[in-house]
């Protein structure tokens, strides 16, 4: 960003540039960071595709762009890039749509064999942001055993983002487009994945936009705002809100709009036009959605570790086991012995290592803690 | 110095032509052109660029890593225009080396160099606000009807924007072709401009837009070897590394736009052919931001909501 920022508001906001090779800024707590890199190269396209088990990708993937937003206290970091929303691509996979021409292209019979690709070519993603907990290595080593999980999730809400807040005019202190991923289609149109970013003394305000236009046939817009009114808590309260319009040309013509693709080339311009087909607003909720209970217990001269899980709202329960294990923390809410077991040694390990324990390694912990003569069976 | 060289140092200026010479600029051009044929031959050696998009002042590296002309041969594949800033001072400067010096350089035309293209892409949009009127993008559009649609280099080296056609197995198949009129939506003569190679069918494969042909190996096997050809040459495709082979080396893609749309951050590429049609690829960045004039700053920072 070449844009000047006035040092005397940065100082006033308490925000601070960094001064590393990044390009960001640290306030209230956030630390917010921006990426803008160049197109894969051929040989990181192919470990994508093998990665995204696919033969097609966007011909110009932004693969090192992404815009970071972390806050310290509570470990939440939200972040976009090019990887997630084609991972949303691929399991969304629209089916493909026709370009105008298809229709001539039918009565051209040919007799050799011809195969028909038909893989959603306008790469169109319901991703909305990623988000994960993270936290400095300094608390994953510090002596506290009792760890909630935490998994950040958005939860349906009735609050909506204030706009009229967001229309004032408080100087930017930080402002970036990060494009993550573009195909042209093969000049039927556009693909474009793009999140802006601006940071201002009281908040910070975000668009996610996926912008398709196939040209002749019709137009998706799928835009994502994130708005976070800073304060002093220690969970922050974001609010995220989707909505996704889309229209066909002949839909528009009905209308009495123009057809011409050249009116089209600005989403922000003509997005009323496009009537909205999915809407809402959700709110970030960080905090343990389950707990994990650790026992250990003595049979005969093994010792058997169970973990239990005690899930707060039984309707997330399929959606936390279905996700990746990364996701899933470390965490325990032991009310025996192997509250010892897991304060010497369990600390240290990976945070996904509760689900990578087999019975030897258990042996081997429990013979350990033995060693130390800490535990007794229950 | 004539009026013509007079424009041409004008052009590298990166100075448009008033409208007046752009009109007579494609009169004549047009004279040249209409006498070439729709397989244009080519003597070696010769410099072959891929896509330009407008791109000037990259044009100018390119220009600067490959001679200038005409102390060097160059064949331009097409796709001149549409996409860059300065679409409208490429293809009049291409042109008028053209008029200049008709057989030291080629060019081919491009799925761009279409009335429905530019409409869509920016060079309409260009002409209208650097002449206030539409006439210039009338008389190069003009023009585009009279570009030749490939090139055959010392019959050995087959040159043409997109690639095959399912409709076309030889060379003279191409030069029936009625090319001068607007690409069509299909047939032979928008397969040339639009198709592209695909690693993953064998055959002829149909793009998922129901509308485009995907060629593969066997298909390019095939016309190399009905037609007495080493490889085919051709553009169309950004290319991270700027050239790419493809088909055990059967045809290469070239592409001559550097940091793409001034943001993709590629390299662009050119082939050289010597009179032996020995192969060297020369590979170059985008212009430095301070030699490229105005635009390319970031954005300003907006209230967007």
């Amino acid at each position: 960003m070449d844009v000047e920022v006035d040092d005397k508001d940065l100082k006033a906001a308490g925000a601070e540039v960094l001064t590393d090779d990044r390009h960001g800024l640290r306030i209230h707590g956030w630390e917010i960071v921006s990426c803008n890199g160049s197109i894969l190269n051929s040989s990181s396209l192919i470990t994508w595709e093998e990665k995204l088990k696919t033969s097609h990708l966007p011909e110009m993937v932004f693969g090192e762009s992404c815009l970071v937003l972390k806050h310290a206290t509570s470990g939440t970091k939200i972040h976009f890039n090019a990887f997630d929303a084609l991972t949303g691509w691929k399991q969304e996979a629209l089916p493909p749509v026709e370009v105008p021409a298809a229709a001539q292209w039918k009565f051209r019979s040919k007799p050799f064999q011809q195969v028909i690709l038909d893989y959603d070519y306008t790469f169109t993603t319901p991703y909305c942001g990623s988000e994960t907990m993270e936290f400095d290595t300094e608390k994953k080593n510090s002596e506290e055993f009792l760890e909630a999980s935490c998994s950040p999730c958005w939860e349906d809400c009735e609050e909506q983002i204030d706009v009229v807040a967001l229309a004032s005019k408080e100087p930017i202190l930080f402002y970036d487009e990060v494009v993550l991923y573009e195909d042209e289609l093969a000049d039927n149109g556009v693909s474009l994945l793009t999140v802006k970013v601006r940071v201002m003394p009281s908040c910070w305000f975000l668009l996610l936009r996926f912008w398709l236009r196939v040209d002749g046939v019709l137009m998706r817009l799928r835009d994502t705002r994130m708005h976070c009114i800073f304060s002093d808590s220690a969970n922050p309260i974001v609010l995220r809100e989707s909505c996704w319009r889309e229209a066909t040309f002949e839909a528009l013509a009905a209308k009495g709009y123009p057809t011409d693709s050249a009116s089209y080339s600005d989403p922000s311009i003509i997005s009323q036009r496009l009537p909205i087909i999915k809407h809402k607003t959700q709110k970030l909720r960080v905090g343990p959605l389950f707990t994990e209970t650790i026992k250990f217990r003595r049979d005969l001269e093994d010792w058997r570790c169970q973990m239990i899980y005690t899930y707060k709202d039984e309707g997330h329960k399929d959606m936390e086991r279905g996700r990746n294990n990364r996701r899933i923390t470390g965490y325990c809410d032991c009310q025996n012995r192997g509250l010892i077991a897991r304060s010497q040694f369990f600390r240290d390990l990976p945070r996904l290592s509760p689900f990578k324990l087999n019975e030897n390694s258990i042996r081997q912990m429990i013979g350990q803690v033995k060693g130390g003569g800490n535990v007794d069976g229950d | 110095m004539s009026d013509l060289d007079r424009q041409i140092e004008q052009l590298k200026r990166c100075e448009p032509l008033k409208e007046s010479e752009v009109k007579a600029l494609c009169l004549k051009a047009m004279e040249i052109l209409v006498e070439e044929s729709n397989v244009q031959r080519v003597d070696a050696p010769v410099t072959i660029c891929g896509d330009i998009h407008g791109q000037f002042y990259d044009m100018k590296e390119l220009f600067k890593v490959g001679g200038d002309c005409p102390k060097t041969n160059y064949m331009f594949l097409g796709d001149f225009v549409d996409r860059g800033f300065y679409s409208v001072e490429t293809f009049l400067l291409l042109l008028a080396l053209k008029v200049r010096y008709p057989d030291r350089i080629t060019l081919i035309r491009g799925n761009h160099e279409s009335r429905q293209i530019t409409q869509v892409y920016g060079f309409y949009d260009e002409c209208l606000r650097k002449y206030g009127s539409v006439s210039v993008w009338r008389y190069c559009t003009d023009i585009f009807d009279y570009l030749s649609l490939s090139a055959l280099i010392e019959n050995k080296v087959f040159s043409v924007h997109g690639g095959l056609s399912p409709a076309i197995s030889t060379l003279d198949q191409i030069r029936t072709i009625d090319r001068k009129q607007e690409v069509p939506h299909d047939g032979a003569m928008c397969d040339l401009l639009w198709s592209d190679p695909e690693d993953i069918v064998d055959g002829w494969g149909l793009s998922p837009r129901g509308a485009g042909f995907l060629f593969g190996d066997s298909v390019v096997t095939s016309f190399n070897h009905s037609n007495s050809i080493d490889y085919i040459c051709r553009a169309h495709q950004l290319v991270m590394e700027g050239y790419k082979w493809m088909f055990k080396n059967q045809i290469v893609t070239v592409w001559s736009a550097p940091n793409y749309c001034y943001r993709c951050g590629n390299v662009a590429a050119i082939l050289e052919l010597d009179e032996n049609l020995n192969k060297q690829f020369r590979v170059f960045d985008a212009a430095p931001q301070e030699s490229r004039g105005a635009p390319a700053k970031k954005p300003a920072p907006d209230y967007f909501l």
